[in-house]
């Protein structure tokens, strides 16, 4: 994923994106999915993420995507899209979309396999229906961060005026 | 930079500590994981070997709750400190909203410490951060210790700027909530 540069206009296009996230989801038969923005925050969410927490899921798959991205490049010279982990009882996907976002969408198996922590890189071309679908969308959308935008807008002085009171009572350390 | 998204009305800031290996970066986010209430806080993810040297980050989400609609979270990450782990620090430090330096105190440190501040500066502008314009505090940890230099003579080494800084024993809890209250302060700041 990139470093933040890119302004979202809002509206429509996010709209859109969201929906895609929604039909990747529900057509592929995943558990849950999570639109990642290029500073690895979820920008949309779809499905039911059950007992799974989402926070510690998106900041590990962000981080492993990441890594073995820069793992391509270093060592062998190439651009990963794509990245699976299938282990007895679900299969994580992890795809790189346009604008330095990225897709994770968690699969329940529904029978248990004989493969356990595997792990496989594949090329833009095997992309599946359902990550090309989103990946449409978000170049449809041009520079468009999918709802989140870097401080763009003004909060205002009394939302940060709320927010100190908060990190006083959140971050005041007697426990 | 903050994330705002406001379709989802949500608001989530990277705050990084950052700081040479063995200078209480975990012992931070551990100190802060033990006395947040558990309902503000997630899980905290810890990448670490297993002598517990952090390998990749170590992560804590903390929830501020609703702030005038806007849900808002603070992501707290600390990086591998080991100088051979730099392409593990550099990837964590994208998009980064706020930064804490922790400094070891300790004088036979001094030079990791500089460096370790040097290799701050690198990263960031890799990605074309500037470091005036981020959110940042050190830490000066470590203050029970024997052999610790004066916190002037850290300031000269460490923080020409004059950015807020703070003693720490964060093994203790010493400065750990002090620091990372200014960081936070600042971090919202700049979304006013």
């Amino acid at each position: 994923m990139n470093p933040p540069g890119t302004h979202a206009s809002g509206g429509e296009g996010e709209a859109l994106l969201r929906s895609a996230v929604r039909d990747a989801v529900h057509r592929g038969g995943a558990r849950v999915g999570f639109l990642l923005d290029p500073a690895g925050m979820v920008s949309a969410a779809a499905g039911n993420p059950g007992s799974l927490e989402p926070t510690s899921f998106v900041s590990l798959a962000a981080a492993q995507f990441t890594a073995a991205q820069d793992l391509a490049s270093t060592a062998n010279r190439g651009d990963l899209t794509q990245l699976v982990q299938e282990g007895a009882a679900s299969r994580t996907l992890l795809a790189s979309i346009h604008g330095g976002r990225a897709l994770v969408l968690l699969y329940d198996l529904s029978e248990t396999r004989g493969t356990r922590g595997w792990i496989t890189a594949t090329e833009h071309s095997r992309r599946t229906t359902e990550v090309m679908d989103v990946d449409q969308t978000a170049k449809a959308m041009g520079t468009d961060s999918g709802g989140s935008e870097p401080g763009a807008r003004s909060l205002g002085d009394h939302w940060s005026e709320d927010a100190e009171g908060e990190i006083d009572r959140v971050f005041g350390g007697e426990g | 930079m903050s994330m705002i998204n406001y379709a989802s009305r949500e608001i989530n800031c990277k705050i990084v500590y950052y700081g040479t290996g063995l200078g209480g970066k975990t012992t931070n986010l551990e100190h802060v994981y033990s006395k947040v209430n558990p309902e503000s806080r997630g899980k905290m993810i810890s990448l670490a070997t297993e002598t517990d040297r952090t390998l990749f980050f170590d992560f804590l989400p903390v929830d501020l709750g609703s702030i005038r609609g806007f849900k808002t979270r603070f992501h707290l990450y600390t990086v591998p400190g080991q100088v051979y782990y730099n392409a593990s620090r550099k990837l964590i430090l994208k998009g980064v909203d706020g930064i804490i330096f922790v400094a070891d105190s300790q004088a036979q440190r001094a030079e990791a410490n500089i460096e370790s501040m040097h290799n701050l500066f690198e990263n960031l502008e890799s990605y074309g951060y500037d470091l005036e314009t981020i959110p940042f505090a050190i830490q000066y940890n470590k203050r029970d210790l024997d052999n610790i230099l004066p916190v002037e003579t850290l300031r000269e080494q460490l923080n020409p700027a004059g950015v807020p800084d703070f003693e720490g024993v964060a093994i203790e809890g010493v400065g750990v909530f002090e620091t990372l209250r200014a960081v936070s302060k600042l971090v919202v700041k700049t979304l006013s």
